[in-house]
């Protein structure tokens, strides 16, 4: 937050200081915030991994956004403030506070490449936001319920996240790929963290899964594309939450370095392009090329890649359910291979336009080492 | 008596002020210095008839006189002294009949005031104390004056015809007396305040949101920022009451950032609300520290309310949730009006760096409350009933700096 102040006085202090913040927020802490409420920091230990993901993310989206106005940069560095102190919040009202602290930021960003969208995106967070803080201070079947509605407007699942493809479209790319790498994870770590109801989750799920499979598929614009198929995947974290809760960490490491790197290339190629229509994209790189392909095939689940082995968890998690579940979201998942080769086939045409951004191979060199942490 | 006097009154007064701050100072009284600050910062973008600045240094002294006072009898006088200067300084032509309803208004509410205070009087023979009934019609007197809903309609009258600044003071100073006053009388849990503050909260909530003009739109809000202060005096819990202190100040610095923006981008109807360019995040900012969103101090002052009420009665609570998301849809429909930016010309530097000022205040207040419960509430004791009052040790950030240097190490 003070690097988010200094910024607007001093760009190059600014992002120093953001820097050394993220190497710095290791250790637990608590503090009295209000009288009678002790805020505590300390990320559980099989999230810690994941953590180090979103700083690392963070920490290439600031530096992806150094050339932004210093104000817009502000935002962007109170926004990844409220990520990662989401990641590691211990009392309820911390948690809501760093929900709350991610709006006005996004907000803002979002306001000057379309109004309509910042509007719909506030809109849809402050419901989510006093729809969780309903759940954490109920009890029971009616908490579970509110809760899972509430995050499941963050994850982004069918039909309640109908901001999601705007917002991510229309987001600048580092603030896109945090918005899919981390933001939507944060509603999957909160109803891990409290609590869901399971019959409405795994309907949420398996619809998400279906709708943000084929929309995907037919969708033009490389980032909305992108954005479905977080719809999609999000549906599959549902799954990992429901049926092998031991996996969801690791999957939402995968989801968030694929993701988060998918964007970072994409806000690469169409900057560089100036083409965001899928169809007519052609583009040769030595640096993109194989991040993007590497990210795709892991969200696939192809092996030997790290998307297999979470998968294979998820199906057998599901199998021990009902293998009937089973085979319906097996025909779901076969959806996904649809948009990961239209994803690919961007490489694959004539008369291609050079890209190169050595940023983005960062994930996709951990998405691969990621496969190291599969027990 | 330095103001009253001479030609150049806004010099004077501007003088009586500074020497006000540094003898409050001196004395530890953060109160005073907090409000004797406010007043220089709406002197000085301000641009009233030279008599007017007496009166408002008037206004300004009784409130510090009403938090001060030993008995009901001088809590009134106070009251009605800063009220006094009030009609005058709202006093235009053109302002003749909203100034017209206050007058009637206040005059209702006085007359209740000062028959509990007589009807106590007789019954009991002190000023100090007022029987049941009494109190019942002294708190209904203070809430007409109030300016909460349903008794709302002279404030947003006020706000629609006076200029900005002058609305300014009405929202910073004034409307927070009433609601200081109500402090210092409701010691103990009154359900009935209870319901009647939920009632004016929906109530201003949901006429703000059918609003069309800005300003009227605005004491709406200011309306239902000041049934959250009632909710959380009728409560009269220890943390309640410091809950309303603190929304108190939170609403002070949210509402004077909101007029000093709106002063900027000369905008006073909702259709032609654009930023200012140059001043884009800092409009945007003061919609959404309003709104009691994060990093913004009324956020954690709506917690703390809100944890304080949770304590108490879930329903309450639940209502008050409720009502929070009816604020965001008021805040969402302020904010969707905003129609791009404005070339206002050159801004004002004074008005400049009291934006900047204020939101980053709004800003540290809002990540670090307890700052708030440290420094000021310790000083608020002479308020009587139960407050929190916190040892001071650490500053949390200090605290964090700390535990995070160790923990490296």
């Amino acid at each position: 937050m003070a690097s988010a102040i200094l910024v607007l006085a001093s760009r190059r202090m600014g992002i120093l200081l953001s820097l050394f913040s993220v190497a710095l927020i290791k250790a637990p802490l608590t503090f009295d915030w209000l009288p009678g409420i002790t805020f505590g920091w300390d990320v559980l230990a099989n999230f810690q991994q994941l953590f180090g993901v979103f700083a690392l993310l963070v920490v290439i989206a600031i530096l992806y956004s150094r050339k932004m106005e210093a104000k817009y940069l502000s935002s962007m560095m109170v926004f990844c403030a409220g990520l990662l102190g989401f990641l590691g919040a211990s009392h309820p009202l911390q948690f809501f506070m760093f929900l709350e602290l991610m709006i006005f930021p996004a907000f803002y960003l979002l306001l000057e490449r379309d109004p309509t969208t910042a509007f719909k995106y506030f809109a849809f967070m402050q419901v989510s936001s006093i729809l969780v803080l309903a759940g954490m201070i109920s009890s029971g079947a009616i908490a579970s319920l509110l809760l899972t509605l509430g995050f499941s407007i963050k994850m982004g699942l069918f039909p309640l996240g109908s901001w999601l493809p705007d917002a991510h479209s229309q987001a600048p790319h580092p603030l896109s790929a945090l918005f899919s790498g981390a933001l939507v994870a944060c509603g999957v770590y909160g109803l891990y963290r409290f609590s869901y109801n399971f019959l409405l989750l795994l309907v949420l799920a398996i619809i998400s899964i279906v709708y943000g499979a084929v929309r995907a598929s037919k969708e033009e614009d490389l980032k909305r594309l992108l954005a479905y198929s977080t719809v999609s995947q999000m549906g599959y974290a549902a799954l990992a939450l429901l049926f092998a809760p031991e996996i969801l960490p690791l999957f939402l490491l995968m989801h968030s370095l694929a993701k988060a790197g998918l964007f970072f290339a994409a806000g690469s190629i169409i900057e560089q392009t100036g083409i965001s229509n899928i169809s007519q994209l052609s583009v040769s790189s030595s640096s993109l090329t194989l991040p993007i392909i590497i990210s795709a095939l892991s969200m696939a689940g192809i092996p030997p890649l790290l998307g297999f082995w979470i998968e294979l968890t998820i199906f057998k998690g599901i199998a021990a359910y009902s293998l009937l579940l089973l085979m319906g979201v097996l025909i779901a998942a076969a959806f996904t291979i649809f948009y990961v080769e239209r994803l690919v086939s961007i490489f694959m045409r004539r008369s291609p336009k050079r890209v190169e951004d050595w940023l983005s191979v960062i994930p996709a060199i951990l998405l691969v080492l990621g496969v190291l942490l599969v027990e | 008596m330095l103001p009253f006097l001479g030609r150049h009154r806004k010099t004077a007064t501007v003088f009586a002020f500074i020497f006000a701050i540094i003898t409050s100072l001196r004395s530890n009284y953060l109160i005073a210095v907090f409000f004797f600050i406010l007043s220089l910062v709406i002197i000085s973008i301000s641009h009233w008839k030279d008599a007017k600045y007496p009166l408002f240094f008037l206004a300004m002294f009784d409130l510090i006189g009403l938090l001060n006072s030993q008995n009901f009898l001088e809590l009134f006088l106070y009251f009605e002294l800063a009220i006094f200067a009030s009609y005058f300084l709202i006093f235009d032509r053109k302002n003749f009949m909203p100034l017209i309803r206050y007058f009637i208004v206040n005059s209702i509410g006085s007359a209740l005031m000062i028959f509990a205070i007589a009807l106590s009087f007789m019954s009991t023979g002190s000023l100090s104390h007022l029987s049941p009934t009494a109190l019942i019609l002294f708190v209904l007197g203070l809430l007409i004056k109030l300016g909460i809903a349903p008794f709302q309609d002279w404030l947003v009258e006020i706000y629609k015809f006076v200029p900005l600044s002058m609305a300014l003071f009405f929202s910073t100073v004034l409307t927070e007396i009433a609601p200081l006053a109500l402090l210092i009388v409701v010691t103990v849990r009154v359900p009935s305040l209870e319901i009647f503050a939920m009632f004016s909260m929906f109530l201003a909530s949901v006429m703000a949101f059918s609003e069309k003009n800005m300003i009227r739109m605005l004491a709406l809000i200011d309306a239902s920022n000041l049934a959250y202060d009632v909710l959380a005096i009728a409560i009269a819990t220890p943390a309640s009451r410091s809950a309303a202190l603190f929304m108190m100040f939170s609403h002070v610095i949210a509402m004077c950032l909101v007029f000093t923006v709106l002063i900027i981008s000369k905008s006073k109807s909702i259709d032609k609300l654009r930023a200012p360019k140059g001043l884009v995040l800092p409009f945007y900012s003061a919609f959404f520290a309003l709104s009691g969103l994060p990093p913004f101090q009324l956020f954690p002052s709506k917690i703390m309310l809100f944890t304080s009420v949770f304590d108490v009665s879930h329903p309450v609570s639940y209502f008050l949730l409720f009502n929070m998301g009816l604020s965001a849809l008021v805040s969402l429909r302020i904010l969707a009006s905003i129609r791009g930016t404005r070339n206002v010309g050159p801004i004002d530097p004074k008005l400049k760096i009291l934006v900047w000022g204020l939101l980053i205040t709004s800003v540290v207040f809002g990540l670090f409350p307890r700052i708030f419960f440290e420094g000021v509430l310790s000083q608020m004791q002479f308020l009587g009933g139960p407050i929190y009052v916190i040892q001071k040790n650490t500053i949390p950030l200090l605290s964090a700096i700390g535990q995070t240097i160790s923990g490296i190490l």
